[in-house]
């Protein structure tokens, strides 16, 4: 009785809340709003801002004239390839390195929890002290050369930094641990007896990761790839400490710090920082679609 | 009947442990073709460990496994040919029904134009035809389990591994199941080894139960067997013997035994299944052997407990009566009278069916 009460009285409240939920609005969602509107402010706003600045360039010329000027000067328009030509291999050696080891520490293991720190201490480090470490290192008078100039092994220092080399390490150093922790993640949720069904029904190892493991990774793994990228993609200090700022390694966040800070041209700057977004959501397109493509399902199946 | 694809599976001596904890010592069992085995035995007991050591999932501590006189415990577990059903299906969450049965065909290199046709009757078997092209999440739990089965029933394997797979499931299905189960084992001539922690389950499945507590083997029977003559106090405590009564022996002779119950309050007359009768004793009996109002039995007090009862539950067409006898000796019974608790009682217990066991059996 008293139970039948109490559910008539709030009948009005209780039907909005009805509606909602039919279209996937609940009161968990409703906590997703603060974050919603935060980034809302924080990035939808200035990207607009940005967007809007980038055509209405400072000496006049149409609306266009700033994407004009950028992709008909090869020096400027050639920083896509040069930093698409660091970030896509970084990204996808990380990535593809993270697979096996994430694999193998899906299982218990020794030190697992040494190793797992050791991976991902060059995180905390930030990519200026890495890039600083590996000038000490790798540079002309850094340690490797100086110990394989001892050892005789080779007769002038070989040039490991200020190039396209130093920024691809430095892109792996800080990049990986991250893709692991992603990858990792995404494995550590895959059943392991699945694993064992498909050994018992006659898969191999080699089988049994490409047919079973591997796509069941692939989500977590198209995400790291990602993330892997766009941040390889946004590359700046690395590419000024140990790279080549004016040459080969003139990456396009490099273009779009001068323009806004050497030239005072905001409208420009903001031009590239779009180009480079256009740029990073494509890469994602690709990638999202390849991924519908090859995967479908959930990551695990349910009991019952 | 088809016939069985296999002859004859050895299990020698295997034992297991884990870190220096043993989970399993010593199991030594012999499948014949065509038989259905149960491994019994309550959470913990070594069960899957066993499974898992056929399957080649896990390494022998010790011993061997032979397969027809071929030693197969080195191989592993994609070279055995073994079908496994595991506790929690494992299905392939990225591949439909369909390709889920097919995995194990593609792996084992089966001619292509064979796949469909057999994949569809494993389909048909366990009913699913409908299901075939949805994914594992969007099946029912009955629907996923009978998916596991046809994808291991698909490669017609010499035998076939079950890991409680009822378990997760609800009652009314796991019956439907097992009658499925034992259909599908019957109709294909399978060799089947299964697993459970259910009395009633193995029962009603095997051919054979094997149970099984702390690693260690109890006993080894048929279904009959094993709930008639159960072994030892503990084994009759798996089979239904919710009386276990600490007892002292007052005579045996010719296979009966004479005991005394709450410090010689009451005399009970039963089957003598002790080794050699010494130390402390437990008499065994079952709820529904314990007859209400046999007062006028024409032997006098003989296997006579007064009591008064404590709980009655209603279970339909009978009743679950706790009593209490004297010296704090507590009695479970079924009944069809009716029986109002703090009622006094008289129950007589057939001595043909009272067992006593040493209690450390
Ligand atoms: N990988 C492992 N590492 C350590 N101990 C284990 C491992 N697997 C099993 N054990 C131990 O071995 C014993 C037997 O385990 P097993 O899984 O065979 O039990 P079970 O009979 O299948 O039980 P359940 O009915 O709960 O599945 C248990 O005591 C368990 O704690
Ligand atoms: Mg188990």
């Amino acid at each position: 009785m008293s139970r039948a009460v109490a559910a008539d009285r709030p009948a009005a409240g209780r039907s909005l809340r009805h509606r909602l939920a039919a279209v996937g609005l609940d009161r968990v969602v409703l906590l997703a709003i603060p974050a919603a509107a935060t980034i809302g402010l924080l990035f939808v706003y200035p990207f607009l801002y940005g967007l809007g600045l980038s055509f209405q360039p400072l000496d006049g010329g149409g609306v266009f004239a700033n994407y004009r000027a950028f992709f008909n000067d090869a020096y400027q328009a050639s920083t896509i390839a040069k930093t698409l030509r660091l970030a896509l291999p970084a990204a996808l050696l990380n990535v593809a390195v993270s697979v096996p080891i994430a694999h193998k520490m899906r299982r218990p293991m020794r030190f697992k929890r040494l190793i797992t720190t050791a991976l991902i201490l060059p995180v905390t480090l930030g990519t200026v002290l890495v890039a600083e470490g590996l000038i000490r290192y790798f540079g002309p008078q850094g340690w490797f050369n100086q110990a394989l100039l001892g050892l005789g092994l080779i007769d002038a220092p070989l040039r490991l930094t200020n190039n396209y080399v130093g920024v691809f390490a430095s892109l792996v150093i800080t990049g990986f641990p991250l893709a692991l922790l992603i990858v990792l993640g995404h494995a550590s949720g895959i059943d392991p007896d699945v694993e064992k069904a498909a050994a018992t029904l006659g898969a191999g190892p080699t089988q049994r990761f490409w047919k079973v493991t591997f796509p069941l990774m692939l989500p977590g793994v198209s995400i790291a790839f990602m993330l892997a990228f766009v941040a390889a993609f946004a590359v700046f200090p690395s590419a000024v400490m140990v790279g080549n700022p004016s040459g080969e390694t003139r990456v396009i966040s490099i273009a779009a710090y001068q323009a806004a800070y050497e030239q005072f041209d905001y409208p420009m700057a903001s031009t590239i920082a779009m180009v480079m977004a256009a740029v990073e959501l494509a890469v994602i397109g690709v990638i999202l679609g390849l991924r519908s493509r090859l995967y479908r399902g959930a990551t695990s199946g349910g009991k019952g | 009947m088809p016939d069985p694809k296999l002859r004859h599976l050895r299990i020698e001596g295997v034992s297991k442990s884990f870190g220096g904890q043993v989970a399993l010592s010593d199991f030594h069992l012999d499948v014949l073709g065509g038989e259905f085995v149960a491994l019994l035995g309550p959470s913990g007991c070594g069960k899957s460990t066993m499974l898992n050591c056929l399957a080649g999932l896990l390494p022998l501590g010790a011993g061997r496994i032979t397969l027809d006189d071929r030693r197969i415990d080195t191989l592993p577990p994609e070279r055995r040919g073994f079908g496994m059903v595991f506790q929690n299906y494992a299905l392939f969450p990225h591949l439909t029904v369909r390709r889920n049965v097919a995995f194990g065909l593609h792996a084992r290199k089966t001619p292509s134009d064979e796949v469909g046709p057999r994949v569809e009757r494993s389909l048909e078997q366990v009913r699913l035809t409908e299901h075939a092209d949805r994914y594992p999440s969007q099946l029912s739990g009955g629907q996923q389990q009978r998916v596991a089965m046809a994808r291991a029933i698909v490669l017609e394997p010499p035998l076939i591994l079950m890991d409680e797979p009822l378990s997760n499931l609800d009652a009314q299905l796991r019956t439907e199941l097992r009658t499925e189960l034992r259909r599908l084992h019957q109709d294909l001539g399978l060799t089947t080894v299964y697993v459970t922690h259910d009395q009633s389950e193995a029962l009603s499945l095997a051919d054979r139960i094997v149970i099984l507590r702390s690693g260690r083997m109890l006993q080894v029977g048929t279904p009959e067997e094993v709930y008639t003559q159960p072994a030892g106090a503990y084994v009759a405590a798996f089979m239904g013997y919710r009386n276990l009564l600490p007892a002292q022996l007052k005579e045996a002779r010719d296979g009966r035994a004479t005991v005394l119950l709450a410090g010689g309050q009451v005399e009970l007359d039963g089957v003598d299944r002790t080794g050699d009768g010494v130390g402390d004793l437990v008499a065994a009996i079952r709820p529904e052997d314990l007859r209400v109002g046999g007062g006028s039995g024409g032997d006098g007090d003989r296997n006579l407990i007064r009591c008064r009862a404590e709980v009655v539950e209603y279970q339909g067409n009978e009743l679950v009566v706790t009593a209490e006898a004297a010296a704090g000796l507590s009695l479970q019974l079924r009944t069809r009278e009716r029986v109002a608790p703090g009622d006094e009682l008289s129950v007589r217990a057939d001595p043909a069916r009272v067992l006593v066991f040493e209690a450390a059996s």
